[in-house]
C-alpha cells in the first residue's frame, strides 16, 4: 500500500508535465481542428534551448525557463504562418500531414545540427528528499508540481478573463462569426499557438529535469501521450486535459512499479483506444452535433 | 389513397432548444406536399428526422406500413426515401454519372470476388447499371454533361444532377429540400414543370420543402406550414396562403396564390 | 526466372532495390484505398504490415508451411486486424481516427518486442529465403490488377461517396460504415502480403522495423505520388523507394536535387503563369542558388547525407501538401492537358 502511494505521488510529476503539454494541444487543436504533431517536438525545442542557454549564458532556472518559453512561442507562431495557414480550408488530411512533415523536420534537423546522442540536462539544483510522513517527496517533484499548477492557473486566467482569451473562444466556437465580430482572427490564432507552445516550452524544460537527459527525439512520445490526455479528458477543455494528463502520468508509473515497462507505450495507447470506443468525447467532452 | 409517410406527434430537441414540435403530417402515396415556413422553423430539421440523420426526441414515424425512427440512414434510404439538400451535397469530385451510380450501388448483382477479378457477371451489370444511369440523366436533360465533373456544373446544373442522383434510388418518396434556392424565376418555371413530370414519370410521391412561395403555391396539391416547430396551418394552397397565422408568420412576406 | 534475366546487366543490389518498389508498391496502393479513395485517415500500416510479416514467418519457420499458404494465412490475420481497428471507425472522424491506427499499430509493435517466441527484442531471425524478385513482381502485379478492379466498381465508387461526403453517401443508400470496414480489412490484407514478402525475401523481421517511421514512409509515398489514384501510389513508392538510395552518395544527390529542382519548375510554371517575367525571374534566382549549394555545398553534403534523407522528407510532405495536393500524377496531368487540348484542336 505504501508504494502504490509512493508510486502515485511519483505518478504526479509526470502526469502534470503531461498535463501541461496536453493543455496546449487542446487549445490549438480547439481553435483549429488540428491535430499539431509538432506540438510534442516544440517540447524537444524548449528543452534545447534551456540546456544551452544555461551551457552559454550561464544563466539560472527562471531565465531558462522563461527563454525557452518565449523563443518557443515564436517559433510556434512562425510553424503556423508558414506552414498551417495556407492550408486552412484545405482538407484536414492535409494539414495533418503538413503537421507530421513539420514534426519530423525539427526532429531530424536537431539531429543533423546538434547530433542525435542525448546530452546530460544540467540540475540546476541540488536534489533533496523530504519526508513527509510514509512519504518521501525531492525537491524537483516539488518543482515540477507548482510549476505546472502556476502555469495551469495563468492559462485558465488568460482564457476565461482576458480580451485575447475571450477572442480565443470566440475563434474555437465559430471562426466565421468571430471575424464577423471584428475579432483578427489570424491574430487569435497566433496568440493561441504562443500559448501552446510556450506551455510546451515549459514543459520540454520540466520533463529534462524529470529524465536528466534530452535527445531530438525525445518530445515525440510525450506529445502523442499529451494528445492522448487530452482525449481522455475530452479535448477541448482545460480541467479534462488535466485530469487526463495525470489518469495517463499515473497509470504508466503504476504500470512500470509492477515490472511491465516495456508495455509502458502499449498502455498508453490501449487506454486511447478504450476511451475513445466507450466514450469518444472524454471524460469532460462535450457532444457536436453536425448541421445538415 | 393509402397514407405513405406519417409522422405522429414527432419532436426533437437540441439540447435545451425543442426544434420540432409534436408535429403530426401525412403524406399519401403519389402526393405531391409541400411543408413550407419561415427560416429557422425546423423544416430541414424534419427532413433530417425522416431520412433518419437524426432520431426523433418523441414519437413516430411511420414510413409504408413499418416504424423508421431510429434506423440507419442507408437503410431508410433502401426503404425508398431519397432526398436532396438544401446546401447541395453532390460528391463533387466524381463525374455526374459515377454520382448517379452510387445511388444504384445498393442494387448493384456482383460481389467484391466478381469485381475483383472482373468474372462474367461483372462487365454485364456495369453496362446494365450505366445504362439505367444514363436514362435518368437523359430525362433530365443532362446526358451530355455525364463525364463532367459534378462539382464543374454551373449552380442550376448541380440541382439538377442532385435530383437525378435521388430518382436513381427509385425511391416510394423523394424529399425535395429547397430545389429552386438560387434559381432565376424561368428556371424555377422549369423546375415546377419537372416536379410535375417527376411524379408522373417515376412514379413516385414528392414532398417539398420551398422558401419560393410562387413554386410551392403552383405545384403542390396540400401545404403543411411550420413555424418555430410547430406546425401552426395545413390544407390545399388556396385555404393557407389566406389562413392569417400563415400570413402572420410570414409577415413582410408576400404571400401570393 | 526474370531475375536471372535481369543479372545479366544489373548488380544484385539494384534487384534488391526493385524488389522493394514490388513490396512498397503492394503497401501504398494498398493504403491509398483507405486514405485515399475512402478518405480515412491511417497512419498504422505498418502494424498490418507486421501482423501479416510475423504469422506468415512464424508459419513457414516452425511448422514449414508452404510459401503462398503461409503468406495468405498472413494476409487473412492482418485482414482480421484490419477489421479490428475497422470497428472504431464506427465513431471515429479524420485525425482522432488518425491516433487510434497509430496507437494499434503502435500496440502491435510493443507485443512483438515482448513475444519470445518470434525472437522479441532480438529479432525474428533464420525465416527461410522463400521469396524473390520474381516472386515480387508477380504478386505485385496481380495486386495492382485486383486493387484497380476493386477502385473500378460499384465498391469503389462507394468508399469515394464516402470520402466526397460521408452524410450524402448513406443517405442515397451507402451503408458508410460496412465500406469503411471494407477498406481497412481490403488494405490490410494486401499489407499482410506485402509483410510476408518482406520477411522472406529479407529472412530477418524486427518489431521496430515497423514503427512509426515505416507508416509515415508508407504514407509519404501516396502523399508524393498523388491521392486517391493507384498510378500515383505507383510512383509514389517508385521514387521514394529509389530516392534514399540515389541520395546516399554524393552524384545521387546532384541527380536528386536537379529532377526536384524541375519537378518545382513544373509545379510553379502551373500554378504562376500569369507573369512569366517573374516566373522566369523566380527560376532563376532558384536555379543559382541550387548551383551555389551544390559547388560549395559539397563538403557539407558528403559528410551528412545519410542524416539529410529524413529532412528532405519532410520538406517535401509540407512543400506537397501546400503547393502541389494532387502529387506528382496530378503535375502530369495538369502538364499533359494543354498538350491533350492542342492535339484535339488539331483534329477538329
Amino acid at each position: 500500500m505504501e508504494q502504490v502511494v509512493q508510486q502515485i505521488v511519483n505518478g504526479l510529476a509526470l502526469g502534470f508535465i503531461y498535463a501541461l503539454i496536453a493543455l496546449g494541444y487542446s487549445l490549438v487543436y480547439g481553435i483549429i481542428r488540428l491535430i499539431n504533431f509538432a506540438h510534442g517536438d516544440i517540447i524537444m525545442v524548449g528543452a534545447y534551448v534551456a540546456l544551452f542557454s544555461y551551457l552559454i549564458l550561464g544563466v539560472g532556472f527562471v531565465p531558462a525557463l522563461l527563454i525557452a518559453m518565449v523563443t518557443c512561442s515564436l517559433l510556434g507562431v512562425t510553424i503556423e504562418r508558414v506552414a498551417y495557414k495556407p492550408l486552412r480550408e484545405a482538407p484536414r488530411i492535409a494539414a495533418l500531414i503538413t503537421a507530421i512533415g513539420v514534426s519530423f523536420l525539427l526532429e531530424y534537423g536537431f539531429q543533423l545540427f546538434f547530433g542525435p546522442q542525448q546530452r546530460a540536462f544540467p540540475e540546476f539544483f541540488k536534489t533533496h528528499h523530504y519526508k513527509l510522513g510514509i512519504l518521501s517527496v525531492t525537491n524537483e517533484q516539488i518543482l515540477i508540481l507548482s510549476i505546472a499548477v502556476v502555469l495551469m492557473l495563468l492559462l485558465n486566467f488568460i482564457v476565461m478573463k482576458t480580451k485575447t482569451g475571450m477572442a480565443m473562444r470566440a475563434v474555437s466556437f465559430d471562426k466565421d462569426a468571430a471575424r464577423l465580430m471584428g475579432i483578427n482572427v489570424d491574430n487569435t490564432i497566433s496568440a493561441t499557438f504562443a500559448l501552446g507552445t510556450a506551455l510546451a516550452a515549459a514543459a520540454g524544460m520540466l520533463l529534462g529535469l524529470y529524465y536528466q537527459q534530452i535527445d531530438p527525439l525525445m518530445g515525440f512520445t510525450p506529445g502523442l501521450k499529451a494528445f492522448i490526455s487530452a482525449v481522455i479528458g475530452g479535448i477541448g477543455s482545460i480541467p479534462g486535459a488535466m485530469i487526463g494528463g495525470l489518469v495517463l502520468g499515473i497509470t504508466e508509473v503504476l504500470v512500470v512499479s509492477l515490472g511491465y515497462s516495456t508495455l509502458k507505450d502499449g498502455v498508453a495507447f490501449l487506454l486511447l483506444i478504450l476511451v475513445l470506443l466507450i466514450r469518444p468525447r472524454g471524460i469532460f467532452g462535450e457532444k457536436v452535433v453536425e448541421k445538415v | 389513397m393509402s397514407e405513405l409517410l406519417q409522422l405522429k406527434a414527432v419532436s426533437k430537441n437540441f439540447g435545451g432548444l425543442r426544434a420540432v414540435n409534436h408535429v403530426d403530417m401525412v403524406v399519401p402515396e403519389k402526393g405531391l406536399y409541400g411543408l413550407i415556413g419561415p427560416n429557422g422553423a425546423g423544416k430541414t430539421t424534419i427532413f433530417n428526422l425522416i431520412t433518419g440523420i437524426y432520431e426523433p426526441t418523441e414519437g413516430e414515424i411511420i414510413f409504408d406500413g413499418s416504424l423508421i425512427n431510429g434506423l440507419q440512414p442507408h437503410s431508410i434510404a433502401k426503404r425508398g426515401i431519397a432526398r436532396t439538400f438544401q446546401n447541395i451535397r453532390l460528391f463533387k469530385e466524381l463525374t455526374v454519372l459515377e454520382n448517379i451510380l452510387i445511388a444504384r450501388q445498393a442494387y448493384k448483382k456482383y460481389n467484391i470476388f466478381t469485381a475483383m477479378f472482373r468474372l462474367p457477371g461483372y462487365f454485364k451489370e456495369e453496362k446494365r447499371m450505366k445504362e439505367e444511369a444514363m436514362e435518368i440523366l437523359g430525362l433530365l436533360g443532362l446526358a451530355d454533361k455525364a463525364d463532367y465533373k459534378a462539382g464543374a456544373l454551373p449552380y442550376g446544373e448541380q440541382r439538377l444532377t442532385e435530383i437525378a442522383r435521388a430518382l436513381a434510388l427509385r425511391p416510394k418518396l423523394i424529399l425535395l429540400d429547397e430545389p429552386a434556392a438560387g434559381m432565376n424565376p424561368a428556371e424555377s418555371e422549369n423546375l415546377m414543370n419537372l416536379i410535375k413530370r417527376i411524379r408522373e414519370e417515376f412514379i413516385t410521391t414528392v414532398l417539398l420543402i420551398e422558401h419560393d412561395m410562387k413554386v410551392v403555391m403552383g405545384v403542390c396539391e396540400y401545404i403543411y406550414v411550420l413555424d418555430y416547430g410547430s406546425l401552426i396551418s395545413q390544407g390545399p394552397p388556396e385555404v393557407v396562403s389566406k389562413d392569417p397565422k400563415v400570413i402572420e408568420a410570414y409577415l413582410g412576406e408576400q404571400v401570393n396564390a | 526466372m526474370i531475375e536471372q534475366l535481369l543479372s545479366n546487366f544489373m548488380s544484385s543490389y539494384q534487384i534488391q532495390i526493385l524488389s522493394f518498389i514490388g513490396i512498397f508498391t503492394i503497401l501504398a496502393i494498398s493504403l491509398d484505398i483507405i486514405n485515399g479513395y475512402t478518405g480515412q485517415f491511417s497512419i498504422g500500416h505498418a502494424g498490418f504490415m507486421a501482423v501479416g510479416g510475423y504469422v506468415a514467418a512464424y508459419l513457414t519457420f516452425y511448422h514449414q508451411v508452404p510459401f503462398i499458404l503461409a503468406t495468405l494465412a498472413g494476409a487473412l490475420s492482418a485482414a482480421f486486424f484490419g477489421l479490428l481497428i475497422g470497428i472504431p471507425t464506427l465513431r471515429l472522424r479524420g485525425d482522432y481516427l488518425a491516433i487510434a491506427t497509430l496507437g494499434f499499430a503502435e500496440i502491435i509493435r510493443v507485443v512483438l518486442l515482448n513475444l519470445d517466441v518470434v525472437g522479441g527484442a532480438r529479432g525474428f531471425a533464420g525465416i527461410s529465403n522463400l521469396s524473390n524478385f520474381d516472386t515480387v513482381l508477380i504478386i505485385t502485379i496481380i495486386s495492382f490488377i485486383v486493387l484497380y478492379n476493386f477502385t473500378r466498381s460499384a465498391y469503389g465508387r462507394a468508399l469515394q461517396s464516402i470520402r466526397e461526403d460521408e452524410i450524402a453517401a448513406e443517405c442515397m443508400g451507402v451503408p458508410t460504415t460496412y465500406f469503411k470496414v471494407l477498406a481497412f480489412v481490403v488494405a490490410a490484407f494486401f499489407a499482410g502480403i506485402a509483410g510476408s514478402l518482406y520477411g522472406h525475401y529479407l529472412m530477418f523481421l524486427h518489431p521496430n522495423d515497423f514503427g512509426l517511421l515505416r507508416s509515415i514512409e508508407i504514407l509519404l509515398m501516396i502523399v508524393l505520388g498523388g491521392m486517391g489514384n493507384l498510378w500515383g501510389a505507383l510512383l509514389g513508392a517508385i521514387v521514394l523507394s529509389i530516392l534514399p538510395e540515389s541520395l546516399r552518395n554524393y552524384q545521387g544527390i546532384v541527380y536528386t536535387i536537379a529532377v526536384v529542382y524541375l519537378v518545382g519548375v513544373a509545379i510553379s510554371y502551373q500554378k504562376g503563369k500569369q507573369n512569366i517575367a517573374r516566373w522566369l525571374a523566380g527560376i532563376l534566382i532558384a536555379g543559382l542558388a541550387v548551383g551555389f549549394i551544390l559547388i560549395y555545398g559539397k563538403e557539407l553534403i558528403i559528410r551528412y547525407a545519410g542524416q539529410m534523407r529524413m529532412i528532405i522528407y519532410s520538406i517535401l510532405l509540407i512543400l506537397m501538401m501546400i503547393f502541389q495536393p494532387s502529387g506528382l500524377i496530378g503535375l502530369a496531368r495538369d502538364l499533359a492537358k494543354p498538350l491533350k487540348e492542342r492535339l484535339r484542336g488539331v483534329k477538329a
